[in-house]
């Protein structure tokens, strides 16, 4: 526990990362998405580490974008619950590599402004693509890890699979907000 | 007799809802503006081969989208910040021109719509 404490106070005084903006997810691909969302500090220790929990595993129909209203979007660890069509309903976090709780979504430790937000941004997604309405994996299994640029992993951003499906992760910043996007094409 | 009449009444009901239910689909997409439809086809077109990340672009340092792709989302951003009434001068006022503050209050156009869309065919149901 003092361990755990010290931990906390060091991260939050040297780092400060912030989940400071919403999370897209558009599935453009003719594939069924199923994966992790991660989150971590990744500027800065790399944990906290935050993990979709409860579904492990969010699962994300081909063809789901913005367009027709059936991307992911999660703005934050609590809003998500009652306004994504993908609602989380318990994330599991890592204060370091031999600490991990699990946590509901509305606990409060997750709220917005607190200590786990405020040191966690959108990072990465580890997943698996599917043809439609089965556990069949889509051409060359396409699938994989994408990741933020950061010491934390040794993923890409993006990939391309040889007949062309691709997959990435971006962000765009205006100083106030940082939208993170991940693409299946 | 009387039991038919109720169950007659019972399943026209059910075919009522279910129509209802049809329509609400189709309005999710008919609600969305020309403008939204085109923001999204920007966002896609990311993966076209010829917009994908070049082999410069993939050893740079950082996650945020390279301008050369950011430019491929701004002409849909104006568009769409302009369907609300904004004029050019204000954008122009407000993001200095800006591509990411562009594509954020943009974006931000987008998901306030499409809650609201969300919401008015909840409340039609």
């Amino acid at each position: 526990m003092k361990k755990g404490l010290a931990l906390l106070s060091l991260a939050a005084f040297s780092f400060g990362s912030a989940q400071k903006g919403p999370l897209i997810l558009n599935n453009y691909s003719k594939y069924d998405f199923e994966g992790y969302i991660i989150a971590s500090n990744s500027d800065g220790g790399c944990y906290p580490l935050v993990t979709s929990a409860d579904p492990d595993l969010v699962k994300i129909p081909a063809d789901s974008h913005m367009y027709n209203g059936h991307e992911l979007r999660y703005n934050d660890y609590q809003d998500q619950f009652n306004n994504s069509l993908y609602p989380m309903a318990a994330w599991s976090v890592m204060l370091s590599a031999t600490n991990t709780t699990t946590i509901p979504w509305n606990d409060p430790s997750l709220s917005l402004g607190g200590f786990i937000s405020d040191n966690t941004k959108w990072a990465a997604s580890k997943f698996a693509m599917y043809y439609p309405g089965t556990h069949n994996n889509a051409p060359d299994n396409f699938g994989g890890t994408v990741s933020i640029f950061s010491n934390c992993y040794n993923t890409t951003p993006n990939f391309t699979t040889p007949s062309g499906n691709m997959a990435e992760i971006f962000t765009i910043d205006d100083g106030v907000t940082l939208y993170t996007y991940i693409q299946l094409y | 007799m009387k039991k038919h009449f109720l169950l007659a009444a019972f399943a026209s009901l059910i075919l009522t809802s279910c129509n209802n239910e049809g329509s609400a689909t189709n309005t999710m997409e008919s609600m969305k503006t020309p403008q939204m439809e085109n923001f999204d086809k920007a966002f896609k077109s990311l993966g076209d081969p010829q917009n994908r990340p070049t082999e410069e672009e993939k050893r740079r340092n950082t996650s945020e989208l390279s301008d050369r792709r950011k430019a491929l989302l701004v002409p849909a951003s104006k568009e769409l910040i302009l369907s609300t009434g904004v004029t050019e001068n204000e954008l122009m006022r407000k993001t200095g021109g800006d591509m990411s503050q562009i594509i954020v209050w943009a974006t931000q156009i987008y998901m306030k719509k499409s809650d609201e869309i969300r919401k008015n065919i909840k409340s039609e149901k």
